[in-house]
């Protein structure tokens, strides 16, 4: 296997050996041919949401808070609500006048954007620009329409419980009114048991089985009621203080800077000629074992089977001294010496 | 009669060989005349007159195995009468590279157009001749298959001492197995680089019960460079 490999090898060099030297090359020149940029970051102190306590996010319970906004802010960096919001006030915003060039902010951002955990709590934002000012301007305004959007969400959210709770208090104050009309015309009808109620009290006035049943409504209704009440307060405290928490569960500790200078990312300008070396070496291996796992031709004495005979090993032949040659020129040159249509060189040809 | 001497005869002829006669033409490949020479005296033990150069594909080098031979043959032994007798008739080469017409060749004989003396074509090598496949047919294997082709045989084994046979290949055609049974030894031509190794057994086994004498590795060249191949042990 060896020596199909290396006779594969040294059969196909050019072939074999151009991913290895071509792709890592294109891809150094291709990386020292991307400008330098400016790297903007921000470092964003976030805790976890404060959603009301009814809304209860179970599957992120475990999961530190800036893992969890990480994982919600590049969701929204996924939509393209969020982009036109976030370049809304930047010089990016061009892109968004032309057809196509979502997609090409969408490249940018994939290309030029990064959030980073850094701890339980500390979220690394950070940009690449050409522009100094351009990849501050898109930090600030990521955190700011990021923050803006927790914001909203948890108002919304808010919203909903408080509405959700209101109908229900309505409801069971609803109920509550239609139970005790029930009880006070029970007792118009009954004056016996309206009496008794009045003077031996509730007790011995249960004692009716019927005004024990609606008395028992009575209850239950105040106490759905209440009940309801309850929530409604508990929402509406929620949400106030989750509005005033927004200050404190994402706040800008490391505010917005710059490089002076720009600069190409060691990834770039490390990883990707190496990832580059990786795979055309890879790619070159595959070549290799292609070329000797496809090549079923005999190619040297272990290619034949054991008991074969062998007469002679002839080398390959080289004619010297034609002017024409042809085709086939191995075979004429050798029929030359019987007088074959092969011509010498003028000079070299010896008389018959 | 035997197809070839010892070495030491060989040498003992040469050496009492006129001027002339060891100067004819010289190869215009290197050391060519040695490496035909060594295979001719390979087949020494063998006692056939004729000998038929077979390959499993086309272009492994059976004519210019026969016309090495021939040539080898005929220089160091001027007083054997060769001939190569051309029977690829799909694919004949000879009268084109000799610069020579097509007809008479083969067929015409084999069709009875001409008598075989006629169709031997001499070459500057007194003592080699050639009998080129001569007149396309549309249908060349069933000369091949006919009666007179081994008759055809036998004559040349009677008035040459070396018969040389240029066969077709034989995964192409199946005439092959014949001709290779009308001849008494068989040379197996294998290319390297060109001949698929699992074809070589199809191809021998179309040869059932003709006398193969052996392989012959023609081309034989490695493309890993000598110090590596000395280094890996190759």
């Amino acid at each position: 296997m060896i020596e199909k490999m290396l006779e594969a090898f040294f059969r196909h060099w050019l072939l074999i050996l151009l991913p290895v030297i071509a792709i890592p090359l294109d891809v150094t020149a291709w990386v020292l041919s991307t400008p330098p940029q400016y790297e903007a970051q921000a470092g964003v102190w976030v805790e976890r949401p404060t959603y009301l306590a009814y809304s209860g996010d179970e599957l992120t319970r475990y999961l530190p808070p800036a893992m969890v906004q990480r994982n919600k802010l590049e969701e929204l960096m996924r939509t393209r609500s969020f982009i036109s919001d976030l370049v809304a006030g930047t010089a990016l915003n061009a892109y968004l006048t032309y057809p196509g060039g979502e997609t090409q902010l969408d490249q940018i951002f994939a290309r030029d954007f990064d959030t980073i955990q850094n701890g339980d709590h500390l979220l690394v934002i950070r940009f690449r620009a050409e522009s100094r000012d351009l990849a501050m301007q898109i930090v600030n305004a990521t955190v700011d329409q990021f923050r803006l959007r927790a914001s909203d969400d948890r108002r919304a959210q808010a919203q909903l419980a408080i509405s959700f709770y209101q109908a229900r208090v309505t409801d069971t104050e609803g109920v509550l009114a239609q139970a005790r009309s029930d009880q006070a015309k029970y007792l118009a009808t009954n004056p016996s048991i309206a009496q008794t109620l009045a003077r031996q009290g509730i007790e011995v006035a249960r004692l009716d089985p019927q005004f024990a049943e609606l008395q028992r409504r009575v209850e239950a209704a105040q106490h759905d009621a209440d009940g309801a009440q309850g929530y409604l307060q508990s929402a509406q405290l929620d949400v106030s203080a989750g509005v005033q928490s927004d200050t404190v569960s994402f706040k800008v500790v490391d505010a917005t800077g710059a490089s002076s200078t720009p600069s190409r990312q060691l990834k770039k300008v490390l990883v990707f000629p190496i990832a580059a070396l990786v795979g055309a070496v890879v790619l070159s291996a595959c070549l290799l074992l292609f070329f000797a796992l496809s090549d079923h031709s005999v190619r040297s004495l272990a290619d034949l089977a054991p008991d074969t005979v062998i007469l002679g090993v002839m080398p390959r032949l080289r004619a010297r001294n034609l002017t024409y040659a042809g085709t086939h020129l191995t075979r004429r040159a050798v029929g030359f010496v019987a007088g074959s249509a092969l011509a010498l060189r003028a000079g070299d040809r010896e008389s018959p | 009669m035997s197809l070839i001497r010892r070495p030491i005869e060989v040498l003992r002829e040469a050496e009492s060989r006129t001027e002339a006669q060891a100067q004819r033409r010289s190869w215009p490949i290197s050391g060519a005349e040695e490496l035909f020479r060594s295979l001719y005296t390979g087949f020494e033990t063998g006692q056939g007159t004729s000998l038929a150069v077979c390959s499993a594909v086309q272009g492994e080098g059976k004519t210019t195995m026969c016309l090495g031979l021939a040539t080898a043959i005929a220089q160091d032994l001027p007083d054997r009468r060769v001939v190569i007798v051309e029977t690829d008739l799909w694919r004949a080469v000879l009268a084109r590279d000799f610069g020579l017409p097509t007809a008479p060749g083969l067929v015409d004989c084999l069709l009875d157009r001409q008598p075989l003396a006629a169709a031997l074509r001499p070459t500057s090598l007194d003592n080699l001749s050639l009998l080129v496949a001569g007149s396309s047919v549309p249908s060349p294997q069933r000369l091949l298959r006919s009666a007179r082709m081994p008759e055809i045989l036998d004559t040349l084994r009677r008035t040459h001492d070396v018969v040389i046979v240029d066969t077709p290949a034989a995964l192409a055609h199946s005439e092959v197995g014949l001709l290779a049974r009308m001849v008494e030894e068989v040379v197996f031509v294998v290319r390297t680089g060109v001949t698929p190794a699992r074809e070589i057994g199809t191809a021998m086994s179309r040869l059932q019960g003709a006398n193969i004498r052996g392989i012959v590795i023609n081309d034989a060249r490695s493309a890993v460079p000598r110090a590596i191949r000395r280094f890996v042990r190759l």
